[in-house]
């Protein structure tokens, strides 16, 4: 999996490509890490190159939402492919998280 | 019928991968997103927990095989996942997560089994002479 961060305001986004699989998930979890050590507490996850996610993706969601609504952020989520998109249905995620179509939807809402 | 044996590590789950893609070609590339999720999820479950109490590092193996079958007039890939470690249904008592539930009220994990569930038309456990063995079948969308 790659992952590219940039930054948009105050705002972290994260564009993941690839696979998010339990050999890599570890990576997305130090860039998320990364981007709050950078004093960011809103980020946006763009999916829209990342074709697999396995549970251990969604391990990594969830510590993750945990962790922004313990600090009081925002996360959300764009542009997921249909593997992607079904692993967040069939486990709930679509309706748990904030995940819009596109990375202006995206940014709108961690904004609002 | 085609099988591999690897490392019952989680990063035996490339080669697994590799395996499974090769073994479907690209006739079949519908299925082969769910047949690696759910051989990924089985293959972490082993690789984490079936040989918890083995410190034989090179005992640590599991097999991996596939093959067409005709299963009640569908074509079916089943995939069979076979460890020699503890006794282990990962199907038996293996709890439903509430997927209504908030971030906050969610458990992290506990998934793994619940997308096999989904993904697969069948799931199997067997149990004998020392081994795992789980198989999975996967319908396919055009008969070959």
């Amino acid at each position: 999996m790659d992952i590219t961060a940039t930054q948009d305001n105050e705002c972290a986004i994260l564009a993941l490509s690839g696979r998010m699989d339990a050999t890599t998930a570890i990576e997305f979890d130090n860039a998320a890490q990364a981007a709050m050590n950078d004093g960011l507490t809103r980020i946006l996850v763009d999916m829209k190159d990342l074709v697999y996610m396995s549970s251990a993706g969604l391990r990594s969601l969830l510590s993750l939402a945990k962790t922004m609504k313990i600090k009081q952020g925002r996360l959300c989520f764009c542009c997921l492919q249909p593997m992607v998109a079904e692993v967040f249905r069939i486990s709930g995620f679509d309706r748990m998280l904030s995940v819009h179509t596109d990375r202006e939807a995206g940014l709108a809402a961690l904004r609002a | 019928m085609p099988e591999i044996t690897l490392h019952a590590a989680v990063s035996s789950v490339q080669d697994a991968m590799h395996f499974l893609r090769e073994q479907l070609g690209e006739n079949h590339e519908d299925l082969a997103a769910h047949v690696e999720l759910a051989v990924e999820e089985l293959l972490v479950n082993v690789a984490n927990y079936a040989y918890q109490n083995d410190s034989a590092e090179k005992s640590k193996k599991l097999v991996l095989g596939c093959r067409w079958v005709n299963m009640d007039g569908h074509n079916q890939f089943c995939v069979w996942l076979r460890d020699w470690g503890r006794p282990f249904d990962p199907f038996r008592g293996a709890s439903t997560p509430d997927t209504s539930l908030s971030v906050e009220d969610r458990d992290v994990g506990g998934l793994g089994v619940h997308l096999i569930k989904h993904v697969s038309s069948h799931y199997v456990y067997s149990g004998a002479d020392g081994s795992n063995t789980v198989e999975l079948y996967f319908m396919a969308d055009t008969a070959r």
